[in-house]
């Protein structure tokens, strides 16, 4: 094929030639995407308790069943797609991100939406438009409101003395109480500031409406009530590093997205505390931390070009500042993601790279 | 000898004759009404009407209650149409056609409010939309304006017992899915006897409220276009899988 200016312009977000070889399989990335996880998971299980594990295995099986079902239907070779690990590393995500006492019907559907409908129906691995774990989280937040938000957890530390194996099973499979679980860890804390929603961020959603932010008690990151927050950012960040050093994902990416979110809401903040809560709580809060390094930076969502990637970053941080600030659901990562991840093939065009040997000058020999 | 050849010519010719005379004819009543139910049916193949077809379809009743609104307008405009063909200007054929719709879309919306006024306030600025609804525009552009008045009506039954099957069918799914109930409202559109079709299925916390918000009109609209498509395309595909060459693919 002639290369031309035209026919680079047509490869949507493909670099032109010449390739390097790279060493790294998808499967690799993976498997290091997984066990860059394992501090969040950690830190999660011991604030908010084993319920986490449950929602873990619940996904990551349903997710691989629906894999090589979908991959069965199509005709492909199933032992490539038994050895798929991309399908686990969506649940994995998903599992982080939904309410640990969720009930398990409704996990499986939010797995199958994920999987199947919104990756599989596109296509399948690398083919997919929007962030699976994201849409089945925007999923369930849409058709299960009530249940979404009763289940859950507020973090105390060594909560999985309290939460444990059996009694988390016991809401999500059994349909028990999610309140008894809720009331004895909060008893777990010494002298607990009680919120009025199910997490910080659905808690000041009324106050947000209203206009009164500034009235709420500026959150202290070393108490028993947020310790737990602080943690896990934390436990996030060693996993991106881990992610970072092995090359798997860019760290302009994060960087820039952490930064056009501490920036923008604390401006906001600074110029009407009445809407905004601080950059701290924007940053620490509700899914920003590990939208950063697990979400945006997502291979196959996210543009194709270097810096695509950095502007994709920044769009969805502007966007998750706007919504958080002013949307009707509490957090806005999800919708922030999947309207960049809207917005990437044309993020590719605009920073489309010129190709090497045409286009060097005006007039000159190309 | 050359008395025989003439008679098989002249067979041949007949022959020929009659099938030019069929070609002109048009197409067979049933392969008309196999067209619309099935296989170029308005809703799943020729994707007209999407408007009405999401916005109404949250409930089974109303889906039915519009399909039967449609029908009955894409009937008669066709059937009127079909009868004035050889009165109607090529060149203002569409003007015509909106106001003899329009016309018809005005007197079943108030039989509608006179008659039926719960289902007229579910239905809402729906009713009256059908004047734009393309498949009574395309009924009347690609069929009725070129064939018979017998051969339209039924083209346009057809068509329309399709498009309210497709409604009535997402209605019916998004409405178990998202509100766990079946054909509530049946009463008020098909009268009290209706009254024991009304379902509760679901208990409130198994639904999806998705499935009666758009996006969920949408995905189960898809659903329902795959399946067809699955449907219709098995043997094709039986074929195809047993050709395929064996590779390892990635």
């Amino acid at each position: 094929m002639q290369i031309t200016v035209q026919s680079a312009k047509q490869n949507l977000g493909i670099e032109a030639a010449p390739h390097l070889h790279a060493p790294m399989t998808t499967q690799k990335i993976m498997l290091y995407v997984l066990i860059a996880l394992i501090p969040a998971y950690g830190t999660v299980i011991y604030f908010f308790g084993f319920a986490l594990i449950w929602q873990f295995l619940l996904c990551a099986l349903t997710a691989y069943i629906l894999e090589l079902i979908c991959a069965a239907l199509r005709s492909k070779n199933l032992k490539l797609a038994a050895k798929d690990l991309s399908g686990i590393v969506t649940a994995a995500i998903l599992a982080l991100t939904i309410p640990p006492l969720l009930p398990w019907h409704l996990s499986i559907a939010a797995t199958f939406f994920a999987i199947v409908i919104v990756k599989q129906v596109f296509g399948g691995l690398g083919m997919n438009i929007f962030n699976p774990a994201m849409a089945g989280f925007i999923f369930l937040v849409i058709s299960a409101p009530g249940v979404f938000y009763s289940t859950w957890l507020t973090p105390a530390p060594a909560a999985l003395k309290v939460a444990t194996i059996d009694k988390t099973a016991g809401v999500i499979f059994m349909g028990d109480n999610p309140k008894v679980i809720y009331d004895e860890i909060v008893s777990l804390k010494e002298n607990p500031d009680v919120l009025t929603g199910a997490t910080f961020l659905e808690s000041i959603k009324t106050a947000r409406k209203a206009g009164t932010v500034n009235e709420i008690k500026t959150t202290n990151f070393t108490s028993d009530d947020y310790f737990a927050y602080l943690c896990l950012a934390i436990a996030i960040t060693v996993g991106g590093l881990f992610l970072i050093i092995f090359k798997i994902i860019l760290f302009q990416m994060p960087l820039a997205f952490l930064l056009t979110v501490g920036s923008l809401g604390g401006l906001w903040h600074f110029l009407d505390p009445t809407a905004s809560i601080s950059a701290l709580e924007h940053l620490l809060f509700g899914g920003t931390m590990l939208g950063a390094f697990f979400i945006i930076t997502d291979p196959v969502t996210n543009c194709g070009t270097s810096k695509g990637r950095i502007l994709f970053a920044i769009l969805s941080g502007c966007l998750l500042i706007l919504i958080r600030i002013n949307g009707s659901y509490s957090d806005s990562v999800a919708f922030a993601v999947m309207l960049s991840n809207a917005a990437a093939p044309l993020i590719d065009v605009l920073t489309r790279r010129r190709p090497f040997g045409i286009g060097y000058r005006k007039g000159g020999l190309d | 000898m050359s008395d025989f050849k003439e008679t098989v010519e002249g067979t041949l010719h007949a022959e020929r004759n009659e099938k030019l005379k069929k070609v002109k004819k048009g197409p067979s009543l049933l392969s008309i009404v196999a067209k619309g139910l099935w296989k170029e049916n308005p809703g799943l193949c020729q994707l007209l009407g999407m408007c009405p077809l999401l916005a109404v379809t949250t409930t089974a009743a109303s889906a039915l209650g519009l399909g039967i609104a449609t029908t009955l307008v894409v009937v008669l405009s066709s059937l009127i149409i079909s009868l004035l063909r050889h009165f109607i200007l090529r060149e203002v054929r569409i003007p015509i056609y909106v106001a003899l719709i329009a016309t018809l879309v005005t007197v079943v919306r108030f039989e509608v409010e006179a008659y039926f006024p719960a289902l007229y306030d579910q239905l809402g600025i729906y009713l009256s939309l059908i004047v734009t609804n393309c498949i009574i525009m395309g009924r009347a552009e690609a069929f009725a304006g070129r064939n018979g008045p017998l051969s339209s009506a039924v083209d346009a039954l057809s068509c329309g017992i399709g498009f309210s099957l497709v409604l009535f069918v997402l209605g019916s799914i998004r409405e178990i899915l998202g509100s766990g109930t079946f054909f509530m409202g049946a009463s008020e559109l098909l009268g009290p006897w209706a009254q024991a079709l009304e379902v509760h299925l679901l208990n409130e916390s198994a639904t999806y409220l998705i499935a009666i918000l758009p996006p969920g009109g949408f995905f189960i609209l898809a659903m329902l276009i795959a399946f067809k498509n699955a449907l219709e395309l098995r043997s094709k595909n039986k074929q195809d899988k047993k050709l395929r060459i064996k590779a390892r693919q990635i």
